[in-house]
């Protein structure tokens, strides 16, 4: 009884405890900002949102390799000999014209170590943090401060250049490709290097493998695609993409077709096109796919000046393989044929050992000449490089 | 009777609705308002001005334009009707509260039986919610509601009976006359609770079950929403759910103005004849029961929640025999003075 | 209408999901709870509801410095002890003498983090048993926390501010008064919470007695932090295993005792919270003292990080436990494997142990008194 008085006693007290603490704070002031009226004074070093001052930036894609998100993307223009792109503030040349420098502030987790590595402290968080936003490819920033028809233009000259420079190397692989093809037939002729319009990878497939990039070939003069014969060995598999390569003023590349699917692998290279000049071949990606390979490369286009042509990838994923190239570009660590190194590894490459069967670009081996890259004269350079425009 | 000679008594009827209306705005405002304060924070400050002062017809405004869903299993006519039916008891208690000594709804000799009963149909409304929601959480919360007030009801009729028995009458306007006047000790007002010690303890029973009975905090398990979600009103939104929160109110200041007329003297003045008169009568009356609501508030604000089974038994093993020996002692005192 | 199990000849059952939106299960965790009415006769957790494969993120993102802003993510409420506890990890594997001054920096972080994260963990605890108010005023007192770090790392949630080597950048100028005007007007807090809640005899009739977990079950779980130390068994890393430069403090590891209740209930896991800010304090203040004010706190940070083939396995005490790394390096520049040991996901598992036969409320009041956090239960 007295227990349970004494309970009720210290029940009571506690309340009346609790209830005088409350009401203390009922006529104390309050902790509440305003917000949209009174702002916080955000410390110096808050991180809220990326800035990139676009002036001092070289180009040199650090930041962009710190990313652990990968939420910087940047495209960079080589600028031509002559051309002074002036210094950054602390006094490093510039040499490179960005044409395209993106954050995507929606994958960014503001964790700033994009900007300690930067050279020239050019990205750098500033305190704005009102920008969020309905859509979401408006938190994609956009840095670059060239217009498309400068982005356009400093590729264009770049081209030139590089096909210039191109052209002394083509000439003399070419020479070197023919006599190491004479040497040995089952080499593929392609010499690494000079390896333009490179067809699809090649997939070594253990115990079967056979990655037949097909080589175009073009003989300054006359340029034919030649099915290059590249062999992988199981074990080793080593698809060596043969080198297409267009020569002026009669340049054929022969799109290679996959082969080597058992079904139906099919490669329909639609557009290859050749460049005025230095035609390349640039095969469509074949892809097999056991039973249901298709390649559909839409448009495999050299682009002149940065002469890549980057065949689709090939990758026989037994059953599901797919490569749908779309735009030649050769993305690192997705491109799997580098001109001139293409390799698979099986069991790690993309073949699947035992089942994938899909021969990128495998040369004219069986279609030869069939659709056959197209010269068009003058045709400007392909289309992907729109979407390079900044603003 | 045309509808024309009816309008006066529709009027006449409709007075608590309206002082009901206006009054659960303000609360709700008031609600967020003290919870702010308490909590450092300030509250609603946007809508209308003046700290915020409209946030409650925004809100309303905001309810009424809300998609009226029910669940596609549910009982649809239970779950339609639970609403109305807990705010019709709400309001109907209303019948027999003098707000002032000019008007009261229903001047009626079973008063206070009246409202006690009449309210007992809260419990019915919010087990036909829960139940037709179909829903496990509301179900449970139904059942913790009606266990909760069926018991609590029983402290509270022990104390409204404790001052029954020193008012002697259950017309709650007669107890609210007998109450005038300021000659305790001298000068305090004739009001009950200061007319017998024992009263003091029926006032804390009864305030203790008026928490539970409008399932205010600590007692608040019905809708506890770190535990049930919602209670009973899990499955309801916009104007249903508002109509819960309408009887809600309306239930705690039906309650409080219960206690003010039982223990505070309903709308005499404090100051004797001074600030007197029905205009005054029905400001002093609201006042005292917005006191009661804004205690209710604060430790709302302050305390944590009992559990369900606690809660019972605070009320069957401390309340109801305290409540008994308390009626007792006040019978006592009542022969002997 | 609602389906009532009936098994076999038992009482009648009702399986209700709680979560994974839930008000009191902190985050996305679900609950499939069997009730007897409103007693519980089975809990079963399910999680996985934000896994965010951290580990298989620390092992493909460019390199080991890479890895430190997604530790962070796994127990977002203590970022900087996760923070910690890598770098300590790495500057293991890598034999990498950090400088006094980031060492002192580092333990304040770490510590500040702890007051924060056991005033988050109180706040919310209160929460789930239905004390709005005390949550808020504890809130205020962390917004102070985060503040500090805001400024010296400019972040307020995930810092990202340790690096392997050192600190990303010096703490603010300000930072030593900060912290010793947060730690002097924190001190009344502590009391102003104890009056307000823990001493609240509504609150402990909610924790007293209940969830009691018997420190024998406890280290069989291999529970660890203010659950396992709430059972009474008196294990902290800091001090029975010390890292960084825990040795050079004085301070106090508070135990369960079983005060309110009984031994290893949840108002001793509550209480060992409360009792450890004040610990916090201690350390705090001893650091502010005995930190040297200059030094380069990047002189060690390694250019590029080049590791041998090995492995390492660190562990540290971060608010909610024992938080181990296991790190396999080869000669490339990411690592081969990382393994989080995540004292939530351990603490959880006791839940089912523990609830079996407590009330509805009280699975809330158990939950609440883990303190789990769902980013590092599922990583
Ligand atoms: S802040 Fe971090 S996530 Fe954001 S862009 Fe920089 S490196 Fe990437
Ligand atoms: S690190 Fe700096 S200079 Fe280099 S690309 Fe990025 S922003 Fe430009």
């Amino acid at each position: 009884m007295v227990h349970s008085f004494k309970q009720g006693w210290q029940t009571l007290k506690s309340i009346f405890t609790g209830m005088g603490i409350t009401i203390r704070h009922f006529f104390g002031p309050s902790v509440t900002l305003q917000y949209p009226d009174e702002r916080d004074v955000l410390p110096k070093l808050a991180r809220s949102k990326l800035f990139v001052n676009i002036d001092d930036c070289i180009g040199c894609n650090l930041c962009a390799r710190a990313c652990p998100v990968n939420c910087i993307d940047i495209e960079t223009v080589k600028a031509g000999a002559d051309v002074d792109l002036g210094k950054t503030s602390n006094g490093s040349q510039k040499r490179l014209w960005i044409s395209r420098f993106v954050i995507d502030m929606a994958k960014c987790m503001y964790c700033d170590l994009c900007t300690y590595p930067c050279p020239t402290d050019c990205i750098y968080m500033v305190q704005e943090y009102e920008y969020s936003d309905f859509n979401r490819d408006n938190l994609v920033y956009k840095f670059s401060n060239l217009t498309p028809e400068k982005i356009a233009e400093v590729k264009e000259t770049a081209r030139i250049e590089a096909e210039e420079a191109e052209k002394k190397k083509a000439e003399e692989a070419a020479a070197k490709a023919a006599r190491a093809s004479k040497a040995s037939d089952s080499r593929p002729s392609s010499v690494p290097g000079a390896a333009r319009g490179i067809p699809g990878s090649a997939k070594g497939i253990p115990g079967k493998a056979k990655g037949i990039p097909g080589a175009s070939k073009g003989v300054p003069g006359k340029a034919q695609g030649i099915p290059g014969a590249a062999k992988s060995i199981p074990g080793k598999a080593k698809g060596i993409p043969g080198a297409a390569k267009g020569v002026p003023g009669k340049a054929k590349s022969i799109p290679g077709t996959a082969k080597g699917v058992p079904g139906a692998a099919k490669s329909v290279p639609t557009a290859a096109k050749g460049v005025p000049g230095k035609a390349k071949g640039v095969p469509g990606a074949a892809k097999g796919v056991p039973g249901k390979a298709k390649s559909v490369p839409t448009a495999a286009k050299n682009v002149p000046g940065k002469a890549k042509s980057i065949p689709g990838t090939a990758k026989g994923v037994p059953g599901k393989a797919k490569s749908v190239p779309t735009s030649a570009k050769s993305v690192p660590g997705k491109a799997k044929s580098v001109p001139g190194t293409a390799k698979s590894v099986p069991g790690k490459a993309k073949g699947v050992p035992g089942k994938a069967k899909g021969v990128p670009g495998g040369g004219a081996a069986k279609v030869p000449g069939k659709s056959t890259a197209k010269q068009v004269p003058g045709k400007k350079p392909p289309k992907e490089n729109k979407d390079n425009n900044t603003d | 009777m045309t509808w024309l000679e009816s309008l006066p008594l529709a009027v006449f009827v409709m007075i608590p609705l309206v002082i009901i209306l206006i009054y659960a705005l303000f609360a709700i405002w008031m609600e967020r308002k003290v919870a702010g304060f308490i909590q450092d924070r300030l509250g609603p400050m946007r809508v209308g001005g003046w700290h915020g002062w409209a946030q409650s017809f925004a809100d309303l405004l905001k309810l009424i334009q809300k998609e009226d869903i029910i669940p596609a299993e549910a009982s649809k006519f239970l779950f339609r009707f639970a609403p109305f039916l807990m705010f019709a008891a709400s309001y109907a208690a209303f019948a027999v509260i003098p707000f002032s000594s000019a008007y009261m709804g229903s001047n009626i000799d079973i008063g206070v039986f009246y409202l006690l009963a009449i309210t007992s149909l809260l419990t019915i409304s919010v087990i036909m919610a829960g139940w037709a929601s179909n829903n496990k959480w509301s179900l449970l919360g139904a059942m913790r509601t009606a266990a909760q007030m069926v018991s609590y009801e029983v402290p509270t009729i022990m104390a409204v009976l404790s001052v029954i028995i020193v008012a002697g009458s259950l017309n709650l306007m007669t107890v609210t006359e007998m109450q005038s006047g300021n000659d305790t000790l001298g000068f305090l007002p004739n009001w009950l609770i200061f007319q017998n010690p024992f009263l003091l303890v029926a006032f804390v029973i009864f305030f203790i079950s008026i928490l539970a009975e409008s399932h205010r905090v600590p007692f608040d398990l019905p809708e506890s929403e770190s535990e049930l979600v919602a209670g009973f009103q899990t499955e309801y939104s916009g104007m249903r759910w508002a109509m819960f929160m309408l009887a809600e109110y309306a239930d705690m200041l039906l309650l409080s103005l219960l206690g003010a007329v039982l223990f505070f003297g309903g709308w005499n003045s404090p100051f004797g004849g001074f600030m007197d008169g029905p205009i005054w009568g029905f400001f002093w009356f609201m006042f005292k029961g917005m006191i009661l609501v804004f205690v209710m508030m604060w430790i709302r604000w302050t305390l944590p929640r009992y559990r369900v089974d606690q809660l019972m038994y605070l009320c069957w093993s401390i309340l109801i025999p305290l409540s008994f020996i308390n009626f007792v002692l006040i019978a006592l005192w009542e022969m002997l003075f | 209408m609602i389906e009532i199990v009936q098994k076999g000849k038992s009482r009648p059952e009702m399986v209700i999901n709680m979560g994974p939106q839930h008000p009191s299960t902190h985050g996305v965790l679900r609950l499939e709870v069997t009730l007897d009415g409103e007693l519980v006769t089975h809990v079963r957790p399910h999680i996985g509801y934000l896994h965010r494969c951290f580990e298989k993120y620390g092992e493909s993102v460019g390199d080991y410095g890479m890895v430190t802003p997604f530790t962070d993510r796994m127990d977002y409420v203590s970022a900087m002890n996760q923070e910690h506890g890598y770098v300590i990890a790495m500057e293991r594997l890598l034999d990498i003498e950090v400088p006094e001054r980031v060492e002192y920096i580092r333990v304040i972080m770490a510590e500040l983090q702890r007051i924060a994260s056991h005033l988050l963990a109180v706040g919310t605890f209160g929460l789930d048993l239905g004390a709005f108010t005390p949550f808020l005023y504890v809130f205020t007192e962390r917004e102070k926390i985060l503040d500090i770090f805001e400024k010296s790392s400019g972040a307020r949630l995930l810092y990202n501010y340790m690096c392997i080597g050192g600190l990303m950048r010096d703490v603010d100028d300000d930072f030593k008064k900060d912290t010793e005007e947060f730690v002097r007007t924190f001190r009344p807090k502590i009391t102003e919470l104890q009056n307000l809640l823990t001493y609240n005899s509504i609150f402990i009739k909610r924790t007293a007695h209940i969830g009691v977990l018997p420190p024998k079950v406890a280290l069989n779980y291999a529970a660890s932090g203010p659950v396992l130390r709430g059972s009474g068994v008196k294990w902290d890393l800091r001090k029975n295993n010390p890292y960084s430069i825990y040795d050079r403090f004085d301070f106090d590891i508070p135990v369960g005792e079983g005060e309110v209740g009984t031994l290893g209930d949840c108002w001793d896991r509550y209480i060992v919270r409360v009792l450890e800010m004040e610990e916090s304090c201690k350390i705090i203040e001893q650091a502010l003292e005995a930190m040297p004010d200059e030094g380069d706190v990047q002189q060690n940070v390694p250019k590029r990080v080049r590791t041998k083939p090995g492995e390492i396995y660190a562990r540290t005490e971060t608010p909610r436990g024992e938080l181990g790394y296991y790190i396999i390096s080869d000669t490339s520049a990411k690592p081969y494997r990382i393994k989080a040991r995540a004292p939530s996901f351990v603490n959880l598992s006791l839940l089912p142990a523990i609830s079996r036969g407590s009330l509805m409320s009280d699975l809330v009041a158990i939950v609440g008194s883990i303190d789990i956090v769902l980013g590092e239960v599922d990583r």
